[in-house]
């Protein structure tokens, strides 16, 4: 296990890589970084390419369009911010990366693969399932 | 089979006290295990020359810090460090003190690894209720909740699930294999027989896993010694090691990968059967991580005693419990046995080694003893024999 959370993240110094994706879900956009060289998507925060390690790092809008990669449902309280029963969902944007998240459906109607739409609700993504597209 | 000589030989193991309500400072436990591990392998304190600390990740550093070489008093150390790999830690240390003996660095190296989880006033689910990095995105596993190891683990476990149909009963399989060793080790602390209705009624932590999914963590320390081959004290059995590899396969969050699936112990288990000259199949016992019971299925596959996928079915066979034909985590493991980290897998595989498994005593010519930590990120493992030469 990492001791994360508060700075222990390498919040402080992959604060400013991170930052543009915080502001862009404060503008109401869902972006995420891809290399210009070798076209990687990959979730926003890394200093360099994951895939070739260059520096030419792009940052671009997501479409919103994803599909459920994997989800978990709490029923043991951590944290009074987040009563339960709630879902933790990995999503698959269609562009490649996978984010953390959570779906705006009961534990039932939760299913590996599902497509998924984005929206982003006071700052925080979210998905619900997608209709037809 | 190999020709090979053992890297070095594990002489010395020793534990604390384990206990689920007294809270003793990390040092004192570590200082006992220390002294009963030298002890044990009929060794002084002049002999150690090496001294190998592993701190949990999750606790303050300086709980366990390099001080400890003052607190046993040892002013000739040839070897002093801390082992910080998460859960492959204890496997780890093992592997740099074998190959410091090797190396002629040292003679005899103390291998520790102390922890007081439990603390009174703080329930055992707090102890470990903090965020794991699993994307980079600071912050954004707290925002979403995603607090402690175990709602990580469940996420890899569901993908399994929707990959490869595991179900809720090879997890409990698991559960109930680990649950039928532990009958028969009398230093378990759940020993009470589990059927696969009991587990699917004990409570939800975080689905797909319940209470039975999640290993039972206490306070406590256990050491080893690890000497070289040319220096064995000869008061215990030698467990020679005979292969060592490690395998971190990273978390990357992206089309092309999925390492919640497929992790490094393929990686580890490639470098450490030919170092040790075997395959899998010659592998006659596994003491495996088991933090959680996925944790178990996704190293069957890895480790190749089965494809991947195929964990969940192998273990429902009956294939690991006792009179299967791969015993897995004979004391009971993580699960029901103790949880240390990875001095759970690591303590048994020294005591069936050595033949000192009791009831519980499985074929030990050839075994398996497994490190994993972080989210499956970090593996390490060896094999280890009673026999000089394989």
């Amino acid at each position: 296990m990492t001791l994360a959370a508060e700075a222990g993240n390498g919040a402080a110094e992959a604060g400013d890589a991170f930052a543009p994706y915080l502001q862009g879900l404060a503008e109401g956009r869902l972006l995420y970084q891809r290399c210009r060289q070798c076209g990687t998507a990959f979730p926003a925060g890394r200093l360099c390419c994951e895939a070739c390690w260059a520096d030419d790092l792009a940052w671009e809008e997501a479409s919103g369009r994803g599909t459920l990669y994997s989800f978990v449902i709490y029923h043991r309280q951590f944290h009074p911010d987040h009563p339960v029963p709630y879902n933790v969902a990995v999503v698959e944007l269609a562009e490649g990366l996978r984010i953390p998240s959570s779906v705006r459906l009961p534990p039932g109607e939760l299913q590996v693969g599902m497509p998924l739409r984005a929206s982003i609700d006071r700052g925080v993504i979210r998905f619900d399932a997608a209709t037809g597209d | 089979m190999s020709p090979r000589q053992p890297v070095a030989a594990i002489t010395g193991l020793g534990f604390s006290e384990l206990s689920r309500s007294v809270a003793r400072p990390a040092r004192r436990l570590a200082v006992e295990a220390v002294r009963r591990a030298v002890a044990d392998a009929g060794l002084r304190k002049a002999d150690i020359d090496g001294l190998l600390i592993n701190r949990s990740p999750v606790a303050p550093p300086d709980m366990l810090d390099l001080k400890l070489q003052d607190e046993l008093g040892l002013t000739e150390l040839r070897l002093l460090n801390h082992v910080d790999a998460e859960g492959s830690s204890a496997v780890q240390m093992v592997q740099q003190a074998a190959l410091a003996v090797q190396a002629g660095m040292a003679t005899h190296v103390a291998c520790v690894f102390a922890d007081v989880p439990l603390q009174p006033g703080t329930s055992a689910g707090a102890a470990f209720a903090i965020t794991m990095n699993l994307f980079g995105m600071p912050g954004q596993e707290a925002v979403h909740g995603l607090f402690g190891a175990v709602g990580p683990y469940a996420l890899a476990c569901r993908r399994h699930m929707a990959r490869f149909g595991t179900t809720e009963a090879h997890l409990g399989a698991v559960a109930i294999s680990g649950r039928l060793w532990a009958a028969r080790n009398p230093d378990a602390f759940l020993r009470k027989p589990l059927t696969l209705d009991a587990y699917l009624a004990s409570p939800w932590i975080a689905a797909p896993f319940r209470l039975l999914d999640c290993a039972f963590p206490v306070n406590g320390a256990v050491a080893v010694v690890v000497s070289g081959i040319d220096r064995l004290p000869g008061a215990q059995p030698a467990v020679y090691i005979h292969g060592m590899g490690q395998g971190h396969a990273g978390n990357p969050n992206r089309v092309g990968f999925e390492p919640e699936v497929v992790a490094g112990g393929r990686i580890a288990a490639a470098g450490a059967y030919r170092m040790a000259g075997i395959g899998a199949r010659q592998i006659d016992q596994a003491q495996i991580y088991d933090a959680f019971t996925y944790a178990t299925l996704i190293a069957l596959e890895d480790y190749g005693f089965c494809d991947k996928g195929q964990g969940g079915p192998f273990v429902a066979a009956g294939t690991t419990q006792p009179g299967g034909a791969l015993p897995v985590n004979t004391s009971g493991g993580q699960l029901s046995g103790y949880y240390l980290q990875g001095m759970t897998p690591l303590s048994e595989g020294v005591v069936q080694g050595r033949g000192q498994g009791g009831e519980r005593q499985a074929k030990n010519d050839i075994i398996l003893v497994t490190g994993n930590g972080g989210r499956l990120e970090y593996h390490a493992c060896l094999v280890l024999s009673p026999h000089e030469r394989l």
